[in-house]
């Protein structure tokens, strides 16, 4: 009996990762800083009563960087399963563009090519790539 | 107690458990998407489209329907339907099967009533289901933020 709550003891903080969905939006020539939001919930034995947390994530863009444009939003929605424990995280990442930023902080991107990331820029390493 | 009854007391015990639970559907989240945020164009106000439609799960139908009946052979022939109907849902999908695959293509005309300006940014595509004893609903929610125009904004 020990032996067995020893070993769920040693394994529960381990989980298995799962990712459900990935997103881009167009990427501009000019990118400012980067700003990053992420909302999470938890539930047992992946019995969700609600998926409002999501509605946490533009808020929390909207707040690192007010009355500008945001582009380029990374959007990733992953799941953990720990032992009979299910968390959900979405996490979007963003580049801020405040109109008085100086020009000699945005970066010159993609070289004036296009505005758009291509897949292999874009979806290193994530496997699924949503084309808006 | 014959058998019968002890059928009957079982079928009620589930009438019961799926009334008392079914407020309580759980909700899944299938995918997200967040569109660029433009916040220098005015004022932003939230809005917000959602679209649902009844999705059925066939097998667990089936197998309900068999469980309800009273003859053994009846029950058989539940979970054969169960079967034969699930050939026919091979593939990927979100959630259970619906009945009608254009519900979901008002949303635009939808957020478009809802914002006189048309113009919408931050937009948060989601797909999601609300899932309850053999029915769910297939949701599809759009919510953005309508711009308007403020003074010294063209």
């Amino acid at each position: 009996m020990k032996r067995w709550l020893l070993t769920l003891c040693l394994l529960s903080p381990c989980s298995c990762a799962t990712l459900n969905s990935v997103s881009f939006t167009h990427v501009p020539r000019g990118r400012g800083e980067t700003v990053r939001a992420s909302a999470h919930d938890w539930a047992l034995f992946n019995l969700h009563s609600s998926n409002d947390f999501i509605d946490e994530v533009r808020r929390g863009l909207l707040t690192q960087c007010p009355n500008s444009n945001i582009t380029g939003i990374f959007t990733k929605y992953e799941s953990f399963n720990y032992l009979g424990v299910v968390k959900r995280v979405v996490t979007a990442t963003g580049f801020c563009n405040r109109e008085d930023a100086p020009p000699e902080t945005l970066d010159p991107g993609v070289g004036g090519r296009s505005d758009t990331v291509n897949g292999s820029d874009a979806g290193a390493g994530t496997g699924q790539q949503h084309p808006e | 107690m014959s058998t019968a009854q002890s059928r009957q007391t079982n079928w009620l015990a589930t009438a019961c458990a799926a009334l008392c639970l079914g407020p309580w559907g759980c909700a899944s989240l299938y995918q997200i998407q967040i569109s660029d945020i433009q916040g220098t164009e005015g004022h932003l106000s939230p809005v917000e489209v959602r679209v649902s439609e009844t999705g059925i799960d066939v097998q667990r139908a089936a197998e309900l329907e068999g469980v309800m009946m009273a003859s053994r052979m009846s029950r058989l022939e539940g979970h054969e339907v169960g079967g034969i109907l699930s050939l026919f849902q091979f593939g990927p999908k979100t959630g259970n099967v619906v009945y009608s695959e254009i519900y979901a293509d008002q949303l635009v005309r939808e957020m478009v009533r809802q914002c006189p300006t048309g113009r919408i940014t931050g937009l948060v595509s989601v797909r999601e289901t609300r899932a309850y004893p053999v029915v769910s609903g297939e949701v599809v929610k759009l919510s953005g933020l309508c711009i308007t125009p403020s003074e010294g904004v063209r």
